[in-house]
């Protein structure tokens, strides 16, 4: 997708040229101007844009496939400016010598500070890598789902859950601390290793969330293994009028409602470059349903606030940012289960033996989560010596997690995490040619973890630092970037041992990782891009000191203090082809990581109080994931789009020769869309099915899981939007149906798997409404 | 101005970073809020009340199966004896020792059941009823198997068997193991294994000579 967004602004104006070769008579003014005027993403004809030549009286108003035409003119230059409301003002120069057709995708306005901010932020990253984005209609669709489930309408994106309320993005197979997820610009820093902690995100703040597919740690440091998953909120407004946006989200299933709310203004005159924001959610559910029984305790509540000031001038700016997200997660209680011979018992039930309910209650066993992040960012213009930006933030993420009521202090959680984490960042932009990007920055991270009750991980404190240079020379039709990076990270862990002395255990890793990609623009409509990168991530606190019963996954899991860090060479090429009829996007990727961790099962049942346990140890091993996503829509008729998103994957243990475990399996997304820009009363209507079919993963190694991945499984979705003239207003309507046919079936990545089926048919009804 | 400014801002956030961490280096406890670190079957022959056999299974640290020690986990009965059973359950985390059985006696015993199988059984069941745990490992007719039958005595308020009180019935001499789990089964009890989860699962060696 970046690639296309580069083409667009930067290439497509130029290449669009089209002459219609007509050799003109020698009269000076009897040549035109033809052309048409088209949306940037929906590749429609924008009816009613003001399309004036600068300096004259010339000018037209595109029809309604977006079509114009200027005639009678001289040779000369001219100025073309393109005007309409709904989307960005954009001006073209032509030097008019015969007749000419040029074709004008506009950016809509609501985009358009992100673009300008994407271009001027992001330009010196890879876009030699792959990456695509949710934005828009297809992000508005997403609204109410955790963030996890949101991006799986991504290619090669999918996700860990455990149940329907917990979801943990997976890109091209990795996750957890292996992928870097950034909170308007701030790497999301909580208990984040494990399997059943969701991120604590607010996915209605976002108005655009990106995702790097590949190893990205030369810009973002360590951990970015995997990918990297931005949420970036809206750019802050301009306008002295305050704008409001409400959003609100019904589900049938669970009896989800889901409401946002965001208020914001900018200032004029004395106060001109001021804006502010407030934004806040409350979200809450009761027990979801199968497809014929309900899903005991399985509710949810969610209260989120956030708030920016931002002061904005031509060169500099400052911002402040604090947002507060708290949940409360009930925990199936079918899925409570003690030890082997419980997992045993509930892997030969057919369905759980809880009873099936409608409750909005959540009773223990819960967890809940609240996370506070302050972020002060600023940028300033130098003087023919690039661009400065720092940006630091403070994390605080408490944790508690509630298993049964206990005997003994039932007021008490089982587990209390508190993690604080401080981000800086300072980086210096410096265009060193028209054609050359440098980007220097320097990053710090400083982490102080503290537990109570029931020991799961050490008390720990942690320093990183790390230092990298990012490069990008544009040659004509090719881009080509280069990376380096060196990283230090420290870690003490504090615990007591067998004899309750404290004990603190050190750890330092440092790393030096290095990229390198080329982006060739072959046409207009074809580019082709391959990338190598690296990244590497030192082992966790709980991979290095955890010992001891993991209750939820029914193991006994022991750390290793002699593990290294983590190695990944990762290959990437991708192509890009947006034409008339056809959009394609193909991205092919070979990621090795040498030691990589993780548990392998120690092949033993060990013995404790409450039952036996089968023991895993962590343990290092070199792996690929190999894998392709392939994106494409076929235009086949003015209204209708067939798309398909194709997802392959495999992941291979080379030190034992065998797979590796909780691999996403291989998935095919067909759909059609049929699309109206006006039908009866409604404008921008769609109506659209999509077939989901999950494969069963056959590629899993020997005696490492409780049971055979379950089977493959086939959804219907059907989707219906569109929007309504509301009081001047735009009010936009969106109806789905999931799992239309109410098919029983289980996700291999979904922890729940083992004791229940997942979730039956979903009516969901999403409307927003913008003042 | 400008880069005052920043390292003002700067100077701040090493500020927060010193004040605002709790101590990493101040370890907390371990608290486990239901640690059952010890299991205690205490059998009298009703023939001979000075006849007593105690079987113990302990793990102090619950967490840490270095800590288990089953030398006292075995029973010597009396062939075609019948013996009152009494468990009791503690916690020693806790200061003083917490007698968890006194609660599954009072107000939780209508979310606890106490199972005992004697294992393995015959796949003809001559030992015991038909196994109660599920999985139970059966061996063929014929095949030795431990000869004695357990039936629970105490009550909850819901007139549900409970099985903190029991009655041993040892047949003709043999050898086995005995199993016994806590099932936890807030609102949910019925009398089946199946529902909720075990508060402990351990295994006595029997003798019945």
């Amino acid at each position: 997708m970046r690639y296309f967004i580069f083409f667009i602004l930067f290439v497509s104006p130029f290449l669009s040229w089209r002459t219609l070769a007509q050799k003109s008579a020698l009269v000076d003014c009897v040549f035109s101007i033809k052309g048409i005027v088209m949306d940037k993403d929906e590749r429609r004809g924008i009816e009613g844009v003001n399309i004036s030549i600068e300096g004259s009286k010339f000018g037209a108003v595109s029809d309604a496939q977006g079509k114009f035409e200027i005639l009678k003119l001289c040779k000369g230059n001219y100025t073309l400016s393109f005007s309409i409301l709904s989307h960005q003002k954009y001006t073209q120069t032509i030097d008019l010598q015969e007749n000419v057709a040029i074709e004008i995708r506009l950016v809509p306005t609501e985009y358009v500070l992100d673009e300008v901010s994407i271009t001027s932020e992001k330009l010196p990253e890879m876009a030699t890598q792959a990456f695509s984005e949710l934005k828009g209609t297809e992000l508005a669709q997403t609204k109410g789902l955790p963030l996890g489930e949101a991006l799986k309408n991504i290619t090669g994106v999918s996700a860990i859950q455990t149940g329907a309320t917990i979801s943990k993005p997976v890109i091209h197979g990795l996750h957890s601390n292996r992928i870097l997820i950034l909170n308007n610009g701030v790497r999301l820093e909580g208990q984040q290793w494990g399997s059943e902690h969701a991120p604590e995100i607010d996915p209605f703040v976002a108005n655009n969330l990106s995702v790097i597919k590949g190893a990205a740690g030369i810009r973002y440091g360590a951990d970015a293994i995997g990918g990297v998953i931005m949420l970036n909120p809206k750019p802050m407004p301009t306008s002295k009028n305050v704008h409001a946006e409400i959003s609100v989200v019904g589900m049938t299933n669970g009896q989800l409602g889901a409401t946002s709310a965001m208020l914001e203004k900018g200032f004029d005159k004395k106060w001109a470059g001021l804006s502010l924001r407030v934004q806040g959610t409350l979200k809450t559910a009761g027990n979801f349903k199968t497809s014929d029984y309900y899903l005991e305790n399985t509710g949810l509540r969610e209260r989120n606030f956030s708030t920016t000031i931002a002061y904005q001038k031509e060169k500099f700016g400052l911002e402040l940012f604090y947002s507060r997200f708290y949940t409360q997660i009930g925990m199936f209680t079918g899925a409570l289960i003690s030890n082997l011979s419980d997992m045993q018992l509930a892997l030969q039930q057919a369905k759980p033996n809880t009873p099936s309910y409608f409750s909005h209650a959540i009773a223990r066993p819960y967890q809940s989560i609240q996370h506070q992040l302050l972020k002060i960012a600023g940028h300033r213009q130098l003087r023919n010596a690039g661009k400065l930006t720092f940006n630091y933030a403070l994390q605080n993420n408490q944790r508690t997690e509630n298993d049964r009521v206990p005997l003994f202090r039932p007021q008490d959680p089982e587990l209390y995490l508190e993690v604080t984490t401080q981000t800086a960042e300072v980086l210096w932009d410096k265009p060193i040619k028209e054609k050359i990007k440098s980007q220097v920055g320097l990053s710090f991270i400083t982490q102080g973890n503290v537990r109570r009750f029931a020991f799961l991980i050490p008390n720990f404190r942690n320093y990183g630092g790390g230092v990298f240079w990012l490069g990008k020379l544009v040659q004509k039709q090719f881009t080509f970037e280069a990376g380096l990076r060196y990283d230090y990270r420290w870690l003490r862990a504090f615990l007591q041992n067998i004899d309750k002395q404290i004990i603190t255990p050190t750890f330092d890793f440092h790393n030096l990782t290095g990229s390198a990609g080329v982006l060739y623009q072959w046409n207009k409509n074809l580019s082709l891009a391959a990338h190598w990168g690296t990244a590497w991530r030192p082992p966790t606190v709980n991979e290095l000191l955890s010992n001891g019963v993991h209750q939820s996954a029914a193991s006994f899991e022991k750390g290793n203090q002699q593990l290294t860090a983590e190695q990944a060479y990762n290959f990437n090429f991708s192509t890009n082809y947006n034409g008339k009829k056809w959009f394609l996007d193909i991205d092919f990727y070979q990621n090795f990581i040498n030691h990589f961790i993780f548990l392998q099962p120690d092949l033993q049942v060990l013995q404790t109080i409450r039952g036996a346990f089968p023991s895993f140890s962590y343990t290092q091993a070199n792996v690929v994931f190999r894998g392709m996503d392939a994106h494409l829509k076929y235009y086949l008729h003015e209204n209708l789009t067939f798309s398909a998103k194709y997802s392959l994957i495999s992941a291979y243990n080379k030190t034992i020769d065998d797979y590796l475990i909780f691999t996403p399996s291989n998935r095919a997304e067909n759909g059609l869309k049929y699309a109206r820009e006006q039908l009866l009363f409604t404008k921008n209507f769609y109506l659209g099915f999509s077939s989901l079919y999950v494969a069963q993963q056959r590629n899993v190694p020997q005696n490492s899981d409780y049971t055979a991945p379950p089977p493959a499984y086939h959804l219907i979705n059907l989707d219906l939007g569109f929007d309504l003239a509301l009081a001047k207003q735009t009010l936009n309507v969106h109806f789905q149906i999931n799992n239309v046919g109410n098919v029983a079936y289980r996700e291999y990545l979904n922890r729940y798997r083992y004791f229940a089926d997942d979730l039956g048919r979903n009516f969901v009804m999403r409307l927003l409404y913008k003042i | 101005m400008f880069k005052i400014n920043y390292l003002g801002l700067l100077a701040v956030g090493v500020l927060l970073a010193i004040s605002s961490c709790k101590k990493a280096s101040e370890v907390a406890p371990d608290v486990d809020n239901e640690a059952i670190t010890t299991v205690r079957l205490k059998l009298t022959n009703n023939a001979n009340p000075a006849d007593i056999v105690v079987g113990v299974w302990e793990q102090l640290t619950p967490t840490n199966p270095a800590t288990i020690d089953i030398s006292g986990a075995n029973l010597r009965l009396r062939a075609n004896a019948v013996y009152s059973g009494e468990l009791e359950i503690l916690d020693k985390t806790q200061k003083p020792t917490a007698d968890i059985s006194a609660d599954i006696a009072g107000d939780e015993a209508v979310e606890h059941l106490l199972f005992y199988q004697p294992t393995p059984v015959s796949s003809l069941n001559v030992s015991n009823t038909t196994p109660d745990i599920p999985n139970t490992p059966t061996v063929a007719a014929g095949s030795p198997v431990l000869n004695l039958r357990i039936a629970r005595t105490d009550r909850d308020k819901n007139s549900l068997q409970l099985g903190l009180k029991t009655t041993f019935t040892t047949g003709a001499a043999s050898t086995g193991k005995l199993k016994v789990v806590l099932r936890h089964q807030p609102d949910t009890k019925n009398g089946t294994y199946g529902v909720g989860s075990s508060d402990f699962d351990i295994d006595f060696m029997v003798t019945i000579q």
